[in-house]
């Protein structure tokens, strides 16, 4: 096989998208899901906040996802600009 | 070594990294639930049928991730290597990477979902149907990241 310098380039670039987006989503996962089950131990607890609790739980957790949107624009990114 | 030999070595390498590091999220997740469910059975008894309910349909979506990963691994194991590319080596291992990675996080957090809502449920009883609403559309959002981590690894496998 015939590899040069742009092939070596090319395969780095797709190496970093899989690392990029496999431990970018680690984070947004475990942060997310710790939001929501917070927010299920205060609604067992306190039924009558349910609707202000699920509203917070998501803009809690929409902040919480941009990094995971990072990953995958970076992802993207090495996969077809670079 | 040729081409089509490297490109199976990359491929089945990229099924080990997909599956094995991809089942830890799930697995933790999903003992997690198991644990409080087990907890609040022990405290409350009576609500054992509604805390076994929930914890399964929290595990379930648990392991959504975990069959991401197995489905990726069995798309990179049953490849047809007849006409292989080289940048097909990257891309391979790239998937196993992404795929395997990516099923930590929302493994482990729709887990500790799971076993929150079971706590609170053992709690609380009565307010079950709320908290098993808000479980859900909270582990939807913490799917996402696995969503985008299955997306990139079929572009590594199918676009690339």
């Amino acid at each position: 096989m015939d590899i040069s310098g742009a092939d070596i380039i090319r395969a780095a670039a797709l190496l970093g998208a899989g690392l990029s987006m496999g431990f970018g989503a680690i984070g947004p996962g475990v942060g997310e899901g710790i939001a929501a089950a917070k927010a299920c131990e205060a609604i067992g607890r306190n039924p009558r906040e349910a609707g202000m609790l699920t509203r917070t739980m998501l803009v809690g957790q929409a902040v919480s996802e941009s990094t995971g949107i990072y990953s995958l624009v970076v992802a993207l990114l090495l996969i077809f600009v670079v | 070594m040729d081409l089509t030999d490297w490109v199976k070595l990359a491929a089945y390498i990229g099924a080990g990294l997909s599956m094995g590091f991809g089942a830890i999220g799930p697995g933790v997740g999903e003992g997690y639930a198991a644990s409080k469910a087990c907890e609040g059975m022990g405290r409350q008894p009576a609500v054992a049928d509604e805390l076994l309910r929930t914890m399964l349909v929290g595990q379930a979506v648990a392991e959504s991730t975990g069959i991401y990963s197995l489905v990726v691994a069995l798309l990179l194991l049953f490849r047809d290597f007849s006409v292989v590319r080289w940048i097909e080596i990257p891309a391979f291992l790239a998937a196993g990477l992404c795929m395997g990675f990516g099923a930590i996080g929302p493994g482990v957090g729709e887990g500790l979902v799971a076993g929150s809502a079971c706590e609170s449920i053992a709690r609380n009883p009565e307010t079950s149907p709320v908290i098993v609403r808000t479980m859900l559309v909270g582990q939807a959002v913490a799917e996402s990241t696995g969503i985008y981590a299955l997306v990139v690894s079929l572009l590594m496998i199918f676009v690339i």
